[in-house]
């Protein structure tokens, strides 16, 4: 792959045991990731398991006028090993390469007002595709922990996961991450929360204002690092007890699961396809996951007081 | 005839229930019980006749119900590229 000469720009962060080496001809994206993400070092002194190099080029444009759809477009070559990803009807394209690990990202500069989308599109998927090759897997999910028991609640895009996180905090629960998680067998199942900052609607903002602070009205999301905001209940990993698929309901009812059901919900909201035989590990992994940890179907309202009581009684002190 | 499991086909087992999951695509089929004992069967060692055969000795079924619900999984199995002729 032909790499332009012109990047000027560096910067080296920790995520994990791995080292994220950033390559970019511009300062400002390097500067809205960095804003954007927790770049944490799981295990102090530790030696680094890997070294990851992203190249960002940004690209001058005149058109400010285009509305883009936001949805993901992604193709494996298997000819030459490489893995696409478009957003923005490709205003951004990624291009993820296995051998070298190493993942080049052309984005159009208007592109850039999608800040809190940006760093999902251009560093969680593609390095999740990279940490794939150490037994590491993304999940579509929050993890919080209480009584020492992790729970994963997994669910897609505005099912309300970062509302449900930050009402189990109200209720004294530890999180781990709002929205995405890494998973690894070690051999327990660990759950690293991943390196994005919570981003929170302005409906959940003003639910939880209380605890987060008074905030004018806005569009969009707010990122924050929910730290700030609960001291001392926010750790970077932990075992994980059971897994909850959620969905969202007038009351709260809890319902056990049999593995075939979990595998399947496991499946849509796991990033699977790619290169076929890291699927195919992934998908390994998620198997022995739907076997081994117990599953539950969750439908919950905002009553975090009384889904606090039902998750204790259904999940934590079984 | 004989078929045989095209490539990039993960196959996982739940009791009497599996999936299959098309490793390139991501899309994933769930067998029922039928389909699950027909699956590991499909290869160039059996004829469809001769699995058909087995699954009418399995589930109690009619020679004819078995050969019409084998045609029918097959050209479903076909129609979603997870298998092919041998």
């Amino acid at each position: 792959m032909q790499m332009p000469a012109d990047y000027r720009f560096t910067e080296e962060l920790p995520f994990l045991d791995f080292r994220i080496r950033w390559h970019s001809n511009q300062q400002l994206p390097i500067d809205i990731l960095g804003e954007q993400f927790l770049y944490s070092s799981l295990s102090a002194g530790a030696d680094v398991r890997d070294s990851f190099d992203f190249y960002i080029d940004i690209i001058e444009d005149s058109d400010s006028d285009a509305s883009w759809n936001t949805a993901l477009q992604h193709r494996y070559d298997a000819n030459e090993k490489l893995l696409y990803l478009s957003y923005l009807d490709g205003a951004i394209q990624v291009t993820v390469d296995y051998g070298p690990k190493r993942v080049t990202a052309k984005i159009m500069e208007r592109a850039l007002v999608y800040r809190a989308a940006l760093g999902n599109w251009v560093l969680t998927i593609p390095l999740s595709e990279l940490l794939k090759l150490h037994g590491i897997y993304l999940m579509h999910a929050a993890c919080l922990v209480k009584d020492g028991k992790g729970i994963l609640f997994a669910g897609r895009s505005g099912v309300g996961k970062t509302t449900l996180a930050i009402g189990l905090l109200t209720m004294g629960w530890q999180l781990v991450s709002d929205d995405e998680i890494f998973l690894q067998s070690n051999p327990e199942l660990l759950a690293h929360g991943g390196p994005e900052r919570a981003k929170v609607s302005w409906p959940t903002w003003r639910r939880f204002s209380y605890y987060l602070g008074e905030q004018d009205r806005y569009n969009g999301k707010q990122i924050i690092h929910l730290g700030d905001h609960f001291p001392g209940q926010v750790t970077n990993r932990h075992a994980i007890t059971a897994v909850c698929f959620v969905g969202q309901s007038d009351r709260v009812t809890i319902c056990p699961l049999d593995p075939m059901d979990a595998y399947r919900r496991l499946l849509s909201v796991a990033f699977l396809t790619s290169e076929p035989a890291l699927t195919r590990q992934n998908n390994d992994f998620l198997y022995r996951f739907s076997r081994e940890i117990p599953a539950y179907r969750l439908h919950t309202s905002l009553d975090f007081k009384a889904l606090d009581a039902h998750l204790a009684q259904s999940i934590l002190h079984q | 005839m004989k078929y045989i499991h095209c490539d990039n086909i993960d196959w996982k087992e739940f009791d009497d229930e599996s999936v299959l999951l098309n490793l390139s695509t991501g899309y994933y089929f769930r067998l029922n019980q039928v389909g699950t004992f027909i699956w590991p069967l499909i290869s160039r060692e059996h004829t469809i006749g001769g699995i058909a055969d087995r699954v009418m000795e399995k589930f109690d079924v009619s020679q004819r119900q078995a050969k019409t619900d084998m045609h029918d999984f097959i050209e479903q199995l076909l129609a979603e590229q997870l298998i092919q002729k041998a």
